[in-house]
This record gives structure tokens, sequence and C-alpha cells, in this order.
């Protein structure tokens, strides 16, 4: 979605970003605490938070607008 | 979902596409509703109306949380960001939106101080780093951003940060569908039910449209094949005389929703008597705003807000196209006035709104050559 790693942020216009119903799954890498995280979007690594999901290292959660909203199956 | 080719395999889309046909009554027309603009942008983007026989038709309905958004919320958020010391920050889609006095970019041109940010809690980071300013979060979405939105606002308030408010505007889907099932212009014979809105609400909101209004509906994903074998779903129902709601989407979506996510939503947010919906006006029950405990990052209690109503534009004709009565193309100003660049209604800004979806994948040709040969 951001190719650009941490260049300035920008509408990706393929998707969007308020409804982001093509997200994709992203991997925990690790966990920061106060619900924080670390996770690999395939193009990079972004903070999110996973406080309302029952997310661990390794799992693929669903992320809108930077909330884990689900957990994904293996 | 491991290789993204498992949902996109052709053979499997025909094999689909041919047991949906063997379905189809002659004679009948079938006419679906997919409620989420994410739903609208795999149809068009894959062509999958090109797949499926010609008596089912699929109608494009309001949930793109942009373009549902009137005008005069618009300019009240350029009203408030425009206030001395303040900084807004919104989702890229929302930046392009017009107001009666242009976009959030026309607004940030004239040197208003507008950022784009990938989440709320980008915002949180921009109030912490500048404790002078006021910060706010333009908030849309619906039930699918809620959650980051609640989430954020108790983060802001764990933390005592005094400098950080959000600009509510957060949308229900099931009104919606609700006001769309009571419109008179409208018949339909299901629902592909929205994806990741059900995530967080689960399937049991949508259960009055089977047991009342005896529609089905299919809770969908978002592949191209989630699609197809969602529309066979409510085929099977239509042909069975059934109205039930089912899940396709289960590696996603629990029946019961993300209770977590209802419970930060609730405890932040409460529901607004009404709003107001691009194109299907006033609707009660239909929208949230932050609720008196959190006053302290409500901007619609920290700032003026002259609480501005604009009539939609003459020309444009998004309230039909979110209704599902005109298909993108019969707008009078579709791809002649009103394109992605110069947007004049919502429906052709966001990627995920129909009109945007039409034009950029170019379906309008074909629809536009076979009116022409009809006529």
């Amino acid at each position: 979605m951001n190719p650009g790693g941490d260049s300035a942020p920008r509408c990706a216009g393929e998707v969007c970003l308020t409804c982001s119903d093509s997200a994709v799954p992203v991997t925990v890498v690790s966990l920061l605490g106060d619900g924080l995280a670390v996770v690999d979007t395939g193009s990079g690594r972004e903070e999110v938070s996973i406080a309302l999901v029952p997310a661990a290292v390794g799992d693929r959660v669903l992320v809108h607008a930077g909330e884990a909203i689900a957990v994904m199956p293996p | 979902m491991r290789f993204v080719d498992e949902f996109r395999s052709a053979g499997t889309a025909h094999a689909l596409a041919a047991r949906i046909a063997e379905l189809c009554e002659p004679g009948r027309q079938y006419k679906f509703m997919e409620v989420c603009g994410g739903h609208t942008h795999t149809i068009y983007k894959h062509g999958l109306e090109d797949y499926l026989p010609e008596s089912v038709t699929l109608v494009h309905g309001p949930g793109c949380p942009v373009c549902v958004i009137p005008m005069g919320r618009v300019d009240d958020a350029i009203h408030l960001a425009a206030h001395p010391g303040t900084i807004m920050t919104s989702f890229g889609d929302m930046m392009r939106v017009p107001g009666s006095q242009g976009s959030f970019f026309d607004a940030k041109a004239r040197g208003t101080d507008i950022r784009m940010v990938y989440s709320p809690l980008d915002a949180l980071k921009i109030a912490r780093q500048n404790p002078d300013k006021r910060v706010v979060f333009m908030a849309i979405g619906f039930e699918t951003t809620a959650p980051s939105t609640a989430m954020t606002v108790l983060r802001a308030s764990a933390e005592g940060l005094a400098n950080f408010s959000v600009f509510c505007n957060h949308v229900t889907i099931v009104p919606a569908i609700k006001a769309i099932l009571d419109s008179p212009d409208l018949r339909l014979d299901g629902f592909i039910g929205p994806g990741h809105v059900s995530t967080v609400i689960g399937c049991r909101p949508y259960e009055f449209i089977a047991g009342s209004y005896g529609k089905p509906v299919v809770v969908a994903g978002f592949e191209p094949l989630d699609i197809l074998q969602s529309i066979y779903m409510l085929m099977l129902q239509v042909r069975a005389g059934r109205a039930e709601v089912e899940n396709q989407y289960t590696r996603v979506v629990p029946y019961d929703g993300n209770r977590a996510a209802l419970h930060a939503i609730n405890e932040v947010m409460e529901l607004r008597p009404y709003f107001e919906w691009r194109g299907l006006g006033f609707i009660s029950h239909s929208a949230m705003a932050v609720r008196p405990a959190y006053r302290r990052f409500d901007a619609e209690r920290l700032f003026e807000i002259p609480g501005v109503r604009v009539a939609d534009p003459k020309a444009c004709q998004c309230g039909e196209v979110l209704k599902g009565v005109l298909k993108p193309w019969e707008c009078k100003v579709f791809g002649t006035a009103c394109t992605p660049e110069t947007p004049i209604g919502t429906c052709m800004v966001s990627p995920e709104g129909a009109c945007a979806a039409y034009y950029n994948f170019g379906r309008m040709n074909r629809h536009r050559v076979s009116e022409v040969s009809v006529s």
C-alpha cells in the first residue's frame, strides 16, 4: 500500500484507506507493549495497534487504519 | 488464504459462473446489491460482470464511507481546520472530496495546515510532536475504521494528551441498508454483505434483512472467487425460496464479530439521533458521535463549527447511484464534467466509489455501446 516505505503518506490510488477493504494481511514481527506491535506488510515494517485482537508474534492480522481487527487463519 | 492465486483461478471462476447460470430461471431477472465499496472495486477490477449471465445484475450500494459524506460536512471540517494553531489530519481519500468551497487539498493550497495520515495513531504522534498546536483527526468510515478511532481516543485519554481531538463522522452500515430496503424505487433479490465491517459487527445485525424483509444476505470476502461464490450462494437461496444470513467469508468473519472492538466503539461513541448521507438524505441513528465522557477529545465540542448544509450539485446524481437506481454511466456528468481528477460527486473520488470504479476500469464503454445499440 505504501511502496515508498517511509516516504510521506499519500493516497495509493488503488485502494481506499478509509475502507482499505483489499487490505494486505500483515504479519506480527514483534510486540512493543501497550497494545502496539511491529508488523511486516510485505513491503516494509509498520507500527500498528493489536489491542483488540489476541495476536502473537508470527500471527497474520487484518489491519484497518492502523488497528488490527481480526486474526487470520494460518 | 496462503496464495492469492487460489482465489483468482479463472477455471474455478468459469465453473462457478456456469453453476450460477444453471440456477437462473428463463425470463427472470436477478438483482443483487453489493453493499461494500471494496466489493464494487473487486467486481470492476476483475471484470466479474462479464462472467455472469445477463439475467444477473449487480447493483452498487452505499458502502463507501468517503462517498456518503455530504458537502456540508467537508465545509465544516475545512472551517474547523482554519482555526489558528490547528493541524487537521485526514486519510488520503478524504483529501479530494469536494465541499462547496473546494476540497481539503484546495484548503491546503490556500495555507490551511491539513496533513495526510495512514492511521489515527499517526495523528496522535503529530499531536505529541506539536504540543502548542491543536491536532484534529478527521474520523470517517464504517465499523471497520471506528475501532481505530475509538482506540486512539482511549490512548489519548490514558496519556492525558490535551491537544488531540477527533471530528467524528463515523457511520453505521445497517441503517443505510434499511433505508435502501425501504426505498420504493428499488427491487432487490438479495445482498452481498460487507466483509470487513462484519469482522467487527458480526453477521447478526443483518438477520432482520432475512427475517423482516425476506431477502437473503451472504457476507463475502474480497477476492474474485469470494464474490462469485457468494452470488452462487445467493442464487441457491433464491431458487430454494430461502432467506437467510450466510457467511461465505468464514476465514475472517466470526458470526459474532469482534467483541473487544465493539466494546471500544461503545465506550467512546454513541449513536447520533440522525445524520445526513450524501444522496440518501437524513437517516436515523446512522452515525456516531463522541460520548460526553470523552468530550475533551470531541472536536465538535471544542471548536465552533458552523454546521453547514449544502445541497448536492444539481448535475450530480450520486444519490441515485448510491441507491442503485442509476448505473454510474447513466449520470449526466459521468466521464465528462465529472472525472477522478475533477470530481463533482463523491462517487468519483474514492477508488471504491462506483463511478471511479467504472471510470478507471473502462466499464462505461461496453455499457454505453450496448445502450446506444438498444436505443
